[in-house]
């Protein structure tokens, strides 16, 4: 019996399959096709609503002059002097800073509360599914609202957390936390920490849960106390989804605008001025479109070179 | 319907002046409904630049200190020939000039708003200060004298003290008020002895001020009788009716700042956007008209405690039931421009603002030289744009 090759179907020769037209795409096209069929509204979506953003925040950035009316963009002339007045201002580098230590102090104390309360909830306590939908609250809570909460709780004339620090005795005098250039950005910190440790809690309590507790007993056999058991068992256990919940809430607040904008403004004296509200103050207070959009592709390409940077680390945990 | 959005929509005064004018377009012209609607300050101009920028703009544009910003997009609509035919501009006050771009008047002002020294006369007489400071050195030394005698919880003067726009407004009271300006004989005067005196005593009356609150939590403070004294809007002699305890309220006073010149604030005015059908622009015109009409006008006097932009619309009823316009009228009549005599100032204004409001924030909270920190901004406002 003839076998059939693939090169043979290639060059319309016969199969021997009754009916077959010459012409009738193979499975493996036809498969292919149906793919790319499926695929094609979900790349429509991504052409319209990532590609296309994106090309036009880089065609605006290579833009010479002002302008807010996106049909006269194109007749600016090209440049790259955008770039070069964004890499040469200070501002720029020291919204970099700002945002690299906004991001690093949130990561940080998210992914603490975030351990502490998926290790709490974890644990067979009274009341635990009340404790676990009250520790995830502040995920849903949009962040405007928060903001104002927290502009209350730290109000340096009558804010609670004043009173509370006074009480205990930290504080002498109360402290104006969004007055002094030298706290502002710890009261901006303190309702986005608020925000992003849930997300934290719940990737790592789903971590912690698939930690058999007879490794827990095990432990205990061998003399292990809390720490040693926290060092042997639990971190081993939670430290890929950790990395991974680094990942996704560092990318989150590099990008945060609501909380800084609302609550700060970038001030005092810029103490506060991340990279979002430098781009936000460039496009819709000074209207520079195009300084804004140099700006908003070197912060993409930042954010991409970090991301780069982890890419090994990630592939080591989860590839 | 005609879109109005408007960041006044909610005020206390403001709010119901303009809704009264929407009634009374509205019974004038069946079937036309005015969706007058509040956005926040805060977004205010952006949105509306965005919208007049795309050519999709809301049907009445009102603007305080936007206008700049508006009138930058090109997108609105001259109303001289609609001025001229009505013949408003003879009987309207000189403030609207500033609302002229080019030779042409971009908008119609509604009013002016000045600012005035308030005072707890309590607290003053408590210090041994028989009237209110007249000059700046009056002030100096009553701030001080109140610092030195009120008690635990209150403050002897009030001011923001938050990264707030209200900063560019409040350091240049001072500046025009001992005779400065931003520029002057179009050159940056941000470093000139006037300017760095008067910024000067602006930071050290500020620094008097509690830290980290706008001009909502000084003037709330000032209500409650927590602060002694502090220089504001005129506007917020009916914000003060409706926040002071009825304890606290007789004992707050208003009188003329105590500097040689004084600021006229242009408060709402009204455009019609260049980016909407003839139709549609009539009646903005008949809605502009309306609101124009000495009644209405004189709503803004009873309101704001405003001077209105229509010449003689405060009635003598008025003055006698709030003594305090005659303090408004009498402190507009001499007042100054808050803004230089510049174009670039008022095409860059957002740019220049934000300058201005950062060095105020770090006088406030550094204690670098002033001098220091006005060459700086100088030097920073020079990059932004010639004068």
């Amino acid at each position: 019996m003839p076998v059939v090759t693939d090169d043979r179907r290639k060059a319309g020769t016969p199969t021997g399959r009754p009916g077959r037209s010459p012409w009738r795409p193979s499975l493996s096209t036809r498969n292919n096709l149906l793919s790319y069929m499926l695929l094609a509204p979900s790349l429509a979506m991504t052409l319209v609503f990532i590609a296309f953003p994106i090309y036009m925040i880089v065609n605006l950035s290579l833009r010479d002059g002002k302008t807010m009316i996106m049909s006269e963009v194109g007749d600016l002339p090209l440049t790259l002097g955008n770039y070069d007045s964004v890499l040469a201002d200070p501002d720029t580098w020291h919204s970099l800073r700002i945002s690299a230590m906004y991001t690093a102090a949130t990561v940080t104390a998210a992914i603490l509360v975030g351990l502490v309360t998926a290790l709490l909830i974890r644990r067979r306590l009274p009341g635990r599914r009340w404790l676990r939908t009250l520790i995830l609250i502040p995920w849903p809570i949009p962040g405007a609202i928060a903001t104002v909460a927290f502009v209350w709780m730290l109000d340096g004339t009558y804010g609670v957390i004043n009173y509370i620090l006074r009480m205990v005795g930290i504080i002498d005098q109360n402290v104006a936390w969004f007055f002094d250039p030298q706290t502002a950005l710890i009261g901006v910190l303190m309702p986005t920490v608020w925000s992003a440790y849930p997300l934290c809690t719940l990737m790592l309590l789903a971590s912690l849960q698939s930690v058999p507790d007879e490794l827990y007993e095990a432990a205990k056999v061998d003399g292990a106390g809390a720490i040693l058991q926290f060092r042997h068992v639990t971190w081993p256990a939670v430290q890929n989804t950790a990395v991974l919940a680094m990942i996704v809430t560092g990318l989150w607040t590099f990008t945060t605008f609501d909380f800084v904008y609302a609550i700060t403004r970038g001030g005092p004296d810029g103490a506060t001025q991340t990279l979002a509200v430098a781009i936000y103050n460039q496009a819709f207070r000074f209207f520079d479109l195009p300084h804004a959009s140099a700006l908003g592709v070197v912060t993409m390409v930042l954010a991409g070179l970090v991301l780069l940077a982890l890419f090994p680390v990630v592939r080591r945990r989860f590839f | 319907m005609l879109d109005f959005p408007t960041w006044q929509a909610n005020e206390p005064g403001h709010g119901e002046a303009l809704r009264a004018i929407v009634e009374e377009f509205e019974s004038r012209h069946e079937g036309v409904t005015v969706n007058m609607y509040p956005v926040s300050n805060e977004d205010f101009q952006n949105q509306i630049v965005t919208q007049l920028s795309a050519g999709d703009p809301p049907d009445i544009i009102a603007s305080g200190n936007h206008f700049y910003a508006f009138a930058g997009t090109g997108q609105l609509e001259p109303l001289n020939d609609r001025l001229e035919e009505s013949g408003l501009l003879d009987e309207w006050e000189d403030f609207q000039q500033e609302r002229v771009v080019d030779g042409d008047h971009l908008a119609l002002t509604m009013h002016a708003l000045t600012r005035l020294l308030y005072y707890n006369e309590e607290y003053l007489a408590a210090a041994g200060l028989d009237a209110p400071p007249t000059s700046p050195t009056e002030l100096a030394d009553a701030v001080e004298a109140l610092a030195g005698s009120v008690g635990e919880g209150v403050s002897p003067w009030g001011a923001t003290t938050t990264t707030h726009s209200n900063l560019f407004g409040e350091s240049t009271a001072f500046i025009v008020g001992m005779g400065g300006q931003w520029i002057t004989d179009g050159e940056w005067s941000v470093t000139a002895p006037e300017t760095v005196e008067a910024v000067d005593l602006y930071r050290r009356l500020a620094q008097q001020a509690p830290p980290g609150l706008d001009g909502g939590g000084y003037r709330q403070l000032l209500g409650d009788g927590r602060i002694a004294m502090s220089q504001d809007g005129n506007w917020v002699i009916s914000t003060l009716d409706e926040v002071s305890p009825a304890d606290v309220r007789p004992k707050l006073k208003a009188a003329p700042p105590p500097f040689e010149n004084t600021v006229a604030l242009v408060g709402t005015s009204l455009s019609i956007p260049e980016g909407i059908s003839e139709e549609r622009k009539d009646l903005v015109w008949e809605f502009i008209q309306v609101a124009a009409e000495p009644e209405f006008q004189g709503m803004w006097a009873g309101s704001i405690d405003a001077a209105p932009g229509r010449t003689g619309s405060i009635t003598s009823e008025q003055v006698q039931e709030r003594p305090e316009l005659e303090v408004v009228a009498q402190t507009i009549a001499s007042a100054q421009p808050e803004f230089p005599d510049s174009a670039n100032f008022r095409a860059n204004f957002g740019e220049i603002e934000q300058h201005i409001i950062d060095a105020m924030m770090r006088l406030l909270t550094t204690d670098d030289e002033t001098a220091a920190v006005l060459a700086d901004l100088e030097s920073q406002l020079s990059s932004v744009t010639e004068p």
